[in-house]
């Protein structure tokens, strides 16, 4: 005979396979291929529709496998990289024996956990709205699994159920979101090794390097300003300093990570400023020159660099106040001023050769005075790049033998990390010091706040003059001002359609959402937390009571959210009559008359005989003759009918009922 | 129950004007037909009015109950009451279709077939203990039910009009039986069971020496024309959108339950229509309203519904089922 339906059709296979392949997809992208690969063609063979399932020798057989490998992947099963892959694996390979509707249900709840796991490598807005959208198929998936055809009804139709089902959760999440306890340290630590690709300016500098972040539109970090902003032309944000090359490429040095010893006064500071940092996986943080405020878990080196004990690997929010006026003339020790002036050894002779012209030229312009030696000299190197024919362009020319030679008196087509190269070098060769400095420099206005993309990104030069201390050159200004003044864009036009620019537009506002997200979703932290809670007198609540506050929450919305769907799906009707006929039919119950929606209108007559007074009753049967007949008899459309519906609404609106009192109740039964 | 008086003078004025005289004279002699039958047929007036609700809304009727609870005198009555030709046809498990339908017999005198009418052509015809007879005789039976018609030989019969079977079947846990296929059962508009007379009435029973005698006491109260003029009646029983919905939305809730394997058809919500507008006309009402959706909704929906089987667990009533689904759907 009959029997439930527990066997899977193919369709609810598929659908439960594309739910799967939804969830675990964002971690497909992020597990080395092998493993993938391997996932996505049991997906596949599940789907065929000639699939037996395996026997179990060869079930166990891919389980073991499954962990080995990501064993052998990952050095470990620990960690949220293996374990978020492992739970991927064990979802895909219970498909193997999804067989029955039971089977089903449980690989789509995995499928949840699965792609709510992706929480803990991103964050950002877009992730949020591709979990909805992965949980969205999921529940329908589960729609059409208690579904035993799909015949007459569409697509559309099953998402808006999905959809529906969805709907109640929503302010149970709100609650959770703003009372569940945060926690000040992420509960996953990042392990070493497990750092992600790493984004932006890195700790060396080689040609290319810089340009090629120049396509990448992406955003480097955001900086909201508490009073003056500086022009743009001022705004050099410092990164890595380096003093070492080799000819090709520049390094930073042990001594240059040494704390500094002279940090700039606080009371001196002019810019304060909150800058709001995306994942770069360095150990540092950008800030303008110099900082006075900075915050706790960074420290500035000598060249005053913020560095940080840990790679950022999160969004980071910190508040920088800076001085810019600070001069850094710390009086530099003899192993600093040698590395400040040294040079590959055979490298660049032309470049040597012109240096020491240059350096004639002052020697005897300012003889026995060093700093004025030195500033002649800078002045004499910027006017060459101005004067001779020199071109700010994003196209390599590969160096031949030399780069710096080549570059100089050759090519003459570079990017900023070549001027910054080459002009330091000719300093060092002329004696001197100088060093280069990486970072980001502009940056533009996006409404509240200036956003600074990786495009910004920008290398330049500092000299050390005796009387001024290390001063900023820029050589790519003398080249190309608009750089410093306007920006990178201003001066090369990014090639392609996707940097046309409405698109640059829109991603500019785009990135205004993000910075809401960033600001009011992934920085709610324990502090807002409270600050929220505070008006409501919970002052410094502890998660215990936190975690009391939050069930007490969650528990009464889910009743709430019961009672009021038990009640609009009984009473839901665009009919203003039956709405009065049912809100009656609510004010009986209360006065203990045993009647339901479900009752017709003479059973609630007769229900109610024995609960209400004589009169109360006779009111009622009029109501529910009248009831009937305007609801059920014939009749033609016209003013009158249309009048006494509305008359009859009045009057059902206003009927009390009268319940008979208990007293009176059993002296009714006594004397029957 | 109280008495509802849907009586509004400008509404009944336009619902009057539809019931020719006849009809009108049909009407007046219902309820002394329904107290006669009562009377023979003690302590189930709820299906007494079923039966005559069957009758006018042109379907026919099944009657399963155990033996001797008054299967056969309810129809005996119903008979005597309504001026029908009528014949009885005791199924046993040796009937052939033949001996329901009739036969063609060669005749000496005009030397050619001619077809000798079974008990069939009848306008009241008790089919009794259907379940006894092989299924070959049963859908002889049940075709002629669905179409009003025969055919024996290449030739087509009309059955006579009005044309009314009431069968009566045993429960079918008993020995030497055939049940009714699902596809058979669906013919039939309404199936009731009359139960165990309850006390006042079972003690009128006993006191009653010769029930015989009740039942020759019987007058024909309804002609065959009073008869279609009360079903052509019924037809024009007015049911409003909003009771057009409720019927819908019974319909639907079966289909949509969990426990039903098969629920109900479109066929079983035009029967549920016409049942119910049949039971307001027996309420003496132009219109229908949701209690007679109630009244004939077990009835018709009983034998239609096919529930899963859940092992383990306590079978529920296809009975039960038809009050659950009424408890669930709101009264739109």
């Amino acid at each position: 005979m009959n029997r439930a339906p527990t066997e899977l059709q193919q369709h609810m296979v598929s659908w439960v396979m594309g739910a799967t392949l939804l969830s675990i997809l964002p971690h497909l992208t992020r597990m080395s291929p092998a493993l993938s690969v391997l996932l996505l063609l049991l997906l596949a063979w599940r789907l065929h529709p000639g699939f037996k399932p395996p026997h179990w020798v060869v079930r166990s057989a891919l389980v073991i496998g499954a962990v080995l490998l990501v064993f052998w992947l990952n050095g470990g099963i620990w960690g949220r990289l293996p374990g978020s892959q492992l739970l991927c694996a064990m979802v895909v390979l219970k498909s193997m024996e999804l067989q029955r509707r039971r089977d089903a249900l449980l690989i789509v709840s995995l499928g949840f956990f699965v792609a709510a796991t992706w929480f803990l490598f991103d964050q950002s807005m877009l992730t949020f709205g591709y979990l909805i959208a992965a949980t969205w198929l999921g529940l329908t998936s589960m729609i059409v699994l208690h579904r035993e055809q799909l015949q007459g009804i569409d697509v559309p139709t099953l998402f808006r159920q999905g959809a529906l089902l969805a709907a109640p959760a929503i302010p149970i999440a709100i609650a959770l979101f703003f009372l569940f306890p945060r926690l000040s340290t992420p509960l996953w630590g990042i392990q070493g090794g497990e750092l992600e690709g790493r984004t932006g300016l890195s700790d060396s500098m080689s040609p290319g390097d810089i340009s090629s972040l120049f396509l990448d539109d992406s955003p480097a970090f955001r900086v909201k300003f508490e009073g003056p902003v500086p022009t743009m032309a001022e705004r050099y944000w410092r990164g890595p300093v380096l003093w070492q090359f080799d000819g090709r490429r520049w390094t930073q040095i042990f001594y240059g990570g040494i704390t500094a010893k002279r940090e700039p006064d606080r009371r001196d500071a002019d810019l304060r400023y909150e800058v709001e940092l995306e994942p770069h996986q360095q150990k540092w943080i950008y800030a303008l020159d110099y900082p006075a405020v900075y915050p706790e878990e960074a420290r500035l080196t000598l060249d005053y660099l913020l560095r940080t004990k840990r790679p950022i690997t999160s969004l980071k929010r910190y508040l920088i106040a800076s001085d810019t006026d600070f001069i850094d003339n710390s009086a530099t020790s003899k192993t600093l001023s040698l590395q400040a002036l040294q040079l590959p050894a055979d490298t660049a002779p032309q470049a040597h050769a012109l240096a020491a012209q240059w350096r004639a030229a002052a020697v005897q312009a300012h003889p026995g005075q060093e700093s004025d030696q030195m500033r002649m000299i800078v002045n004499t190197a910027m006017s060459y790049f101005h004067e001779q024919p020199f071109f700010y362009r994003l196209e390599m020319i590969p160096a031949l033998q030399d780069p710096i030679d080549d570059f100089l008196f050759s090519s003459r087509i570079g990017y900023c990390e070549h001027y910054a190269s080459s002009f330091t070098y000719l300093m060092r060769a002329a004696g001197v010091p100088a060093r280069v400095v990486t970072g980001y420099q502009g940056g533009i206005d996006n409404g509240d706040y200036y956003l600074i993309r990786q495009s910004d990104a920008h290398a330049w030069s500092e000299v050390w003059i005796p009387d001024s201390g290390w001063t900023r050159v820029d050589p790519t200004s003398a080249v190309a001002p608009e750089r410093v003044t306007s920006g990178s864009r201003s001066v090369i036009d990014a090639p392609g359609w996707l940097h046309a620019d409405w698109l640059v537009d829109v991603r500019n506002r785009i990135d205004v959402m993000r910075y809401w997200w960033n600001r009011n979703v992934i920085s709610f932290d324990a502090k807002s937390q409270s600050r929220l809670l505070q008006p409501l007198g919970l002052n410094y609540a502890s998660h215990t009571r936190l975690l009391l506050i939050m069930l007490a929450t969650t528990t009464l919305l889910g009743l709430g959210l019961y009672f009021w769907l038990r009640r609009s799906e009984l009473t839901s009707t665009s009919d203003p009559l039956l709405k009065a006929w049912r809100e009656l039919l609510r004010r009986l119950q209360r006065v203990g008359v045993n009647c339901q929606y479900s009752s017709t209108p003479g059973e609630v007559l007769r229900l109610a005989n024995p609960q209400l007074q004589a009169e109360s009753w006779a009111q009622l049967q009029l109501l529910v003759q009248r009831f009937l007949q305007l609801r059920y008899a014939r009749q033609f459309d016209s003013p009158q009918i249309t009048l006494a519906r509305r008359v009859l609404r009045k009057r059902l609106q206003q009927f009390r009922p009268h319940p008979v009192h208990r007293t009176s109740l059993i002296f009714n039964r006594t004397s029957a | 129950m109280p008495q509802i008086m849907p009586e509004d003078s400008q509404n009944a004025n336009i619902s009057r004007l539809s019931i020719s005289a006849a009809a009108d004279r049909s009407l007046t002699k219902l309820p002394q037909a329904l107290a006669q039958v009562n009377d023979v047929v003690l302590g189930s007036p709820q299906a007494v009015k079923l039966t005559f609700c069957c009758l006018f809304a042109g379907g026919h009727l099944l009657i399963e109950d155990r033996p001797g609870v008054g299967k056969t005198t309810l129809a005996n009555a119903m008979a005597a009451t309504l001026g029908l030709a009528y014949s009885r046809i005791q199924f046993t498990s040796d009937l052939l279709p033949a001996d329901v339908v009739g036969i063609s017999i060669y005749s000496q005198n005009h030397e050619q077939f001619s077809f000798q009418q079974g008990p069939l052509f009848s306008q009241l015809v008790l089919a009794d203990e259907i379940n006894r007879a092989p299924p070959r005789t049963q859908s002889a039976l049940l075709e002629a039910m669905a179409e009003n018609q025969v055919t024996v030989d290449g030739n087509l019969y009309a059955l006579p009009q009005p044309f009314f079977v009431i069968a009566t079947q045993n429960p079918l846990d008993l020995a030497g039986t055939w049940l009714l296929p699902d596809s058979q059962l669906d013919r039939f508009l309404l199936r009731i069971s009359l139960g165990y007379p309850p006390r006042e009435a079972e003690r009128a029973l006993l006191r009653t020496p010769d029930r015989q005698s009740v039942m020759d006491q019987c007058q024909r109260l309804l002609s065959s024309e009073d008869v279609l003029a009360l079903r052509s009646l019924a037809n024009q029983v007015h049911c409003s959108d909003a009771l057009l919905d409720y019927i819908h939305a019974l319909v639907e809730q079966s289909r949509n339950h969990a426990l039903i394997a098969t629920g109900l058809s479109p066929r079983a919500g035009l029967a549920l229509l016409a049942a119910t507008r049949a039971y307001a006309m027996l309420e003496g009402r132009v219109h229908a309203e949701p209690d007679d959706v109630k009244a004939v909704f077990t009835a018709m929906s009983a034998h239609r519904l096919k529930l899963y089987e859940e092992p383990g667990k306590q079978q529920l009533d296809t009975t039960q089922m038809a009050d659950e689904l009424l408890a669930a759907t709101a009264i739109p």
